[in-house]
């Protein structure tokens, strides 16, 4: 098999392969990636499973959204994904120059990769509509189209262009790399299963350049079938490397002595001889043409094949991995194995660590089930922790039967209740949080009061406030010094609060664009009651005074007007809670937009007289803090509550599981802040989220271990 | 003694227990193969089931006995063409359509090269490989052959070509050390093999032609079936398979001055009487086709096994050529330069002798009238009986290569050609092949 002619080589590229589909080598090559680039490499993944999972879907899960880049073209973050198989059909089939990567945005066909993150450059020889339209933002019938022939999976010619193509990323990706003088450079190859298409190449080239750079991962389940499959697969790498390594001696030894070259040593002896270079950065075959006093790890590597391959077992039943049921390996393997070497290793203890479980029947339960599983566990601190965060679920819970369930109500009736409510709330989750504060979850604690804290809510939105008020000629706060809460409530505040949700739908009724007439009752209290809680609670806050004019109706007026065209315009038919949040929380105004909706405000004329020092941005960013407060605003007690599981989530099992949370915050965004999930189905999610993310924990454990293996360390 | 045995039934069970696999010790594709042109060669005015249609053809025409053979060693040489040449598998409809539509003589009635050239393959393979005889002076077959290219005078072509293709490897190039061996040996079989597995190209090379019109405006040379030899020397001229025409000289030896003249004639009477020279054209010209070139990961040694290999299926063929029209008057060869020797030019000699040992498992044709009507009949492809071919070495020198032919009525006409052809091919002196430099002082040819 001919190899891809190199001519940069990273220093390290990874061939993850499997015999067996679905037994988790894209997850394997992203972990791995992440490890590596904690590690400093720059990092490039190259999906080359090119009929399986797509990598570049993956970076849209929570879990990896921070960590991976989907490299696009360099000119805009819009444009869809870099697709593999459309380089290699569009560009190198029809004798096209491959696109550069650029580390910086720009003008042209180069592609952006961010050296910051894992980048990801998906493949998927079957293209669907559905895939394109969802790029755009559609929802379009499935239809799907072959981009490139079977042939590039079965045809010589086809996969030696394929590999060509790789080399040349690779080489690409090592240019651009070089940006960072101080970062070394990994590739990682995402392959097939089995041994077709490009993985003879693959192979031929990685142990081209030895083991130093080349190494080759192993995902395997515990099918018999897949063992013995990938046992053959480790025997035939092993055999190509030492065959390479000897003949390589024997092509050495050649010049001073009479040697005898076997058969199979021919062709890779005839590539010795006739692919010699004088710059060894040129020389494909450098590793091999080192004398043995030059290259001392050359014999080790090739008795040692650990340094190079390394084998995990996925998708294992708890009960193997925790050893209650024994997994017997010796009728599988035959005599040696150096696959069963690298599994078992110094015996037992060390197959186990090779394991990673994935229970799928577990992900599928609730979360009650598994905090009952959590109260038997051993750990005293945890016993403590998690009864305090029940003593503040049942808090939290008295607290809302005083009022109502749903925040609802309060905002539209008693706006005084509303304060106590959501000032109980705070209480509530405040004490669960210095409970786990003091097991030492201080980076959690500290995530919850900067981004999901429903006391946050208020004090966030008056900031905005003031200063939008500071901008005009309208009253602005004027701040009090005083620790007292209770004596200082803005009166004339309160009178206004009162009448505001009445004042704001009577003004709002008078938008003279056509289609807001239409907007249920139901959505424009819901919007108007929002709406007037949140003001009350800002401009009667207890620190706070300021001296309430028309004009402030008009501007909370203003932003109800906007906001029920919008929901027009979006065509929701139904309002529900949740579709009110959800519209919300994603609710935002153009500058010109804006402009346009303010002069078509007949009613707003005298607030527009007197805004006329406002800013299109002033009043965008108003709008925007309008809305987002609006929506935690309408279910914080159900917020509240998500908190303390979350809390008690992160909580479950072992301790250290606390390195887990930054999965989780994905989900808490969702569910808090963009309204995506609601808390019904929170529990669920939040379930499945965790054994996934205890999964990956599994992964970088093992995958640590390999790396150290093989000797790469930052 | 020393004898090899051929048949058909020994390379099936060779094939079974792991031998004969085809060499790849030169990391084919021999060129670098261009993507767009191959696309395009591919794609441009072929219907993408050809292939389908033309092996099933062959299956209805010649039913499934004797398909069952055919089919998989084309099927491995096809799988063998897609690196080595590249080109094979969209000529190969065209190949097999020619093989089982044309009408060569009554005797034979058809072509078959879709068996007989991987059967010559198998014999190269056999012939070099440790299965090979074991020539008078102990050496084995295949280190005769590198052992003349390395310091033969009669192969210095070959050495300047390397040369002057940038390859300079003093090592290799030179003297007769280890490293040069193994280059040398994993080098010739592999020619070899290439050689004999196409070396029936020629037959109907207008598909050259039709393949050149599918490249429009690619800018790949043109070549034309009507070419005349002066414009074919014109294209070719330069290339590898010329020096044989020119008595393997290299390029810095004095010639006459009416030598060009005389290389025309041979070329005229070649493109007309022979399929060889058309068949290297053909071979060069497609691989021409889908190459980039100059390319800088070109290898030298993969340009030579290109090169030698069409010098190889133009010579296999030459043997007419060699003796001219005048022969059976005086008894002595019009262009005596022409002489295959494995001292000149070994891996033609190995192809041409292995083309004159595949003789087995050929088949023929049997008539049946229908119903009794005189007027129309039914073929019936069969062997022809020929179980296999001996390669009988003795220590004195004297080679027998025997032909089992089990079937009386072929075993007689097998026979009666071959005289002929053994004056033609191993006669003393003028033989077209001589193994004299492998130590065989005389060839007999016998059937039984």
């Amino acid at each position: 098999m001919s190899k891809p002619h190199s001519q940069k080589t990273p220093d390290l590229i990874v061939n993850v392969e499997s015999r067996k589909g679905g037994v988790g080598k894209t997850t394997a090559a992203l972990c791995l990636g992440r490890l590596l680039r904690r590690k400093g490499y720059a990092v490039l993944v190259l999906d080359l499973d090119i009929t399986g999972t797509n990598a570049a879907y993956i970076a849209r899960s929570p879990f990896w959204i921070n960590e991976l880049h989907v490299v696009r073209e360099a000119v805009g973050d819009d444009t869809p994904p870099i697709n593999l198989i459309r380089l290699f059909d569009q560009r190198l089939m029809a004798g096209k120059a491959i696109p550069e990567f650029s580390t910086k945005r720009m003008p042209g066909e180069a592609m952006f990769v961010d050296l910051a993150k894992v980048n990801v450059l998906g493949s998927q020889i079957y293209t669907t509509t559905t895939n394109d339209a969802h790029n755009r933002g559609e929802t379009q019938n499935k239809t799907a189209t072959c981009i490139e022939r079977p042939g590039i999976l079965f045809d010589d010619l086809h996969t030696l262009w394929l590999a060509e193509l790789v080399s040349r990323l690779t080489n690409n990706f090592v240019r651009a790399a070089s940006s960072d003088q101080n970062a070394k450079v990994a590739v990682i190859m995402d392959n097939s299963p089995g041994f077709v298409g490009i993985a003879p190449a693959t192979n031929d080239w990685l142990t081209d350049l030895g083991p130093q750079a080349g190494k080759f991962l192993i995902v395997t389940s515990l099918d018999v079938q897949d063992l013995r499959a990938c046992d053959r697969a480790v025997s035939a790498l092993h055999g190509l490397y030492t065959s390479k390594w000897r003949t390589s001696r024997v092509f050495i030894e050649a010049g001073s002595r009479d040697v005898s070259i076997a058969k199979d040593q021919e062709s890779f002896f005839l590539r010795l001889a006739t692919t010699a270079s004088d710059s060894p950065a040129d020389d494909p075959l450098f590793f091999y043409r080192q004398h043995e006093v030059h290259n001392p790890e050359g014999q080790l590597f090739a008795e040692h094949p650990s340094k190079y391959v390394a084998a995990i077992v996925n998708r294992v039943p708890r009960a193997v991995k925790t050893g209650r049921l024994a997994y017997d390996l010796r009728p599988i393997f035959d005599g040696e194995s150096i696959f069963r070497e690298l599994l078992v290793g110094n015996g037992e203890k060390d197959w186990r660590k090779r394991m990673i479980c994935y229970d799928e029947y577990i992900e599928n339960q609730f979360l009650l089930e598994s905090l009952q599983r959590n109260r038997r566990h051993s750990d005293r601190r945890l016993h403590r922790l998690i009864d305090s965060l029940d003593m503040a679920e049942r808090e939290l819970q008295s607290t809302a039967l005083e009022g109502a369930d749903n925040a609802l109500s309060l905002l539209e009736t008693d706006h005084e209740r509303l304060r106590t409510q959501l000032s109980r709330v705070n209480e509530v989750i405040s004490s669960a949080c210095r409970a786990v504060d003091d097991a030492g979850f201080g980076h959690l604690v500290r995530l919850i009061h900067d981004e999901w804290f429903p006391g946050s809510v208020v004090p966030d939105f008056q900031s905005v406030l003031s200063r939008f008020l500071s901008d005009t000629d309208l009253p602005t706060f004027e701040p009090i010094s005083s620790n007292s809460d209770t004596d200082l409530v803005n009166q004339e505040a309160r009178e206004f609060a009162k009448n505001l949700k009445k004042r704001v739908l009577v003004e709002s009724r008078q938008i003279d664009m056509p289609g807001t007439e239409i907007v249920d009752e139901k959505t424009r209290d819901l919007l108007a009651g929002a709406l007037s809680g949140l003001a009350c609670l800002a401009l009667t806050s207890p620190s706070s005074r300021t001296n309430i004019r028309p004009q402030v109706t008009s501007a909370f007026a203003a932003v109800l007007s906007v906001e029920l065209m919008h929901w027009v315009e979006a065509g929701v038919e139904r309002s529900s809670p949740l579709g009110v949040q959800q519209f919300l929380s994603q609710e935002s105004v153009s500058t010109t937009e804006l402009r346009r909706r303010l002069e078509s405000f007949q009613h707003l004329r005298s607030f527009r007289l007197y805004a006329r020092e406002i800013t299109d941005a002033d009043f965008g960013r108003f709008y925007k803090a309008c809305t987002r407060a609006q929506a935690r605003l309408i279910d914080f007690a159900a917020d509240a509550r998500f908190l303390l599981q979350l809390l008690s989530f992160t909580l479950e099992g072992e301790l250290e599981k606390g390195a887990l949370f930054p999965f989780l915050s994905g989900i808490a965004d969702d569910v808090i802040l963009h309204k995506r999930v609601s808390h019904e189905e929170a529990p669920a999610k939040m379930s499945k989220t965790l054994r996934t993310a205890e999964y990956f924990r599994d992964f970088d454990i093992i995958l640590k271990k390999v790396l150290a293996d093989w000797g790469v360390d930052a | 003694m020393s004898t090899v045995r051929f048949s058909l039934s020994d390379y099936q069970s060779g094939i079974s227990a792991g031998m004969y696999a085809p060499p790849e010790a030169l990391c084919p594709p021999y060129y670098e193969v261009d993507p767009v042109l191959y696309r395009k060669l591919g794609t441009a005015g072929r219907r993408g089931d050809d292939l389908r249609r033309a092996m099933e053809e062959l299956r209805k025409r010649t039913g499934p006995e004797y398909f069952d053979n055919a089919y998989p060693l084309q099927a491995r040489t096809l799988d063998y063409s897609a690196r080595s040449f590249p080109a094979y598998r969209f000529i190969l409809p065209e190949v097999m359509t020619e093989d089982w539509l044309a009408i060569v003589d009554w005797g034979k009635f058809h072509r078959d090269h879709v068996l007989h050239q991987p059967l010559c393959g198998y014999i190269v393979l056999k012939l070099l490989g440790p299965d090979g005889p074991v020539l008078p002076c102990g050496k084995t077959l295949l280190d005769v052959c590198v052992d003349r290219i390395l310091s033969s005078d009669g192969t210095a072509y070959v050495r300047e070509f390397l040369s002057k293709s940038g390859f300079q490897d003093s090592r290799i190039l030179g003297a007769q050390n280890p490293t040069a061996l193994g280059v040398w040996r994993a080098f010739f079989r592999e020619a070899a093999y290439v050689a004999a597995v196409f070396h029936d190209l020629g037959y109907p090379w207008h598909y050259a032609e039709r393949m050149h019109a599918n490249l429009d405006g690619m800018n790949a040379p043109a070549i034309k079936q009507n070419r005349s030899a002066s414009q074919v020397l014109e294209l070719f001229g330069h290339r590898l398979v010329f020096h044989a025409l020119q008595g393997y000289q290299t390029q810095d030896s004095p010639c006459p001055s009416t030598w060009r003249e005389r290389v025309t004639r041979i070329v005229d009477r070649a493109l007309a009487k022979t399929h060889g020279l058309p068949g290297a054209l053909g071979f060069l010209h497609l691989n021409d086709c889908v190459r980039r070139y100059p390319h800088p990961a070109q290898l030298p040694l993969k340009l030579l096994c290109v090169e030698w290999a069409a010098v190889a299926i133009m010579m296999h063929d030459m043997v007419d050529i060699y003796w001219g029209d005048k022969a059976n008057d005086t008894g002595v060869p019009e262009n005596p330069f022409l002489r295959l020797s494995f001292d000149k030019d070994p891996l033609s000699a190995i192809v041409t002798l292995a083309d004159v040992i595949q003789e087995f498992s050929r088949p023929a044709v049997t008539y049946a009238a229908v119903d009794g009507q005189r007027e129309e009949v039914i073929l019936k492809y069969k062997s022809n009986g020929c179980l296999s071919t001996a390669f009988e070495l003795d220590s004195s020198g004297e080679l027998t290569l025997r032909y089992e032919i089990r079937n009386s009525e072929m075993r007689a006409l097998k026979r009666s050609r071959l005289a002929d052809e053994r004056r033609k091919y191993f006669c003393d002196n003028y033989g077209y092949l001589n193994m004299s430099e492998l130590g065989i002082s005389s060839v007999r040819m016998s059937v039984s």
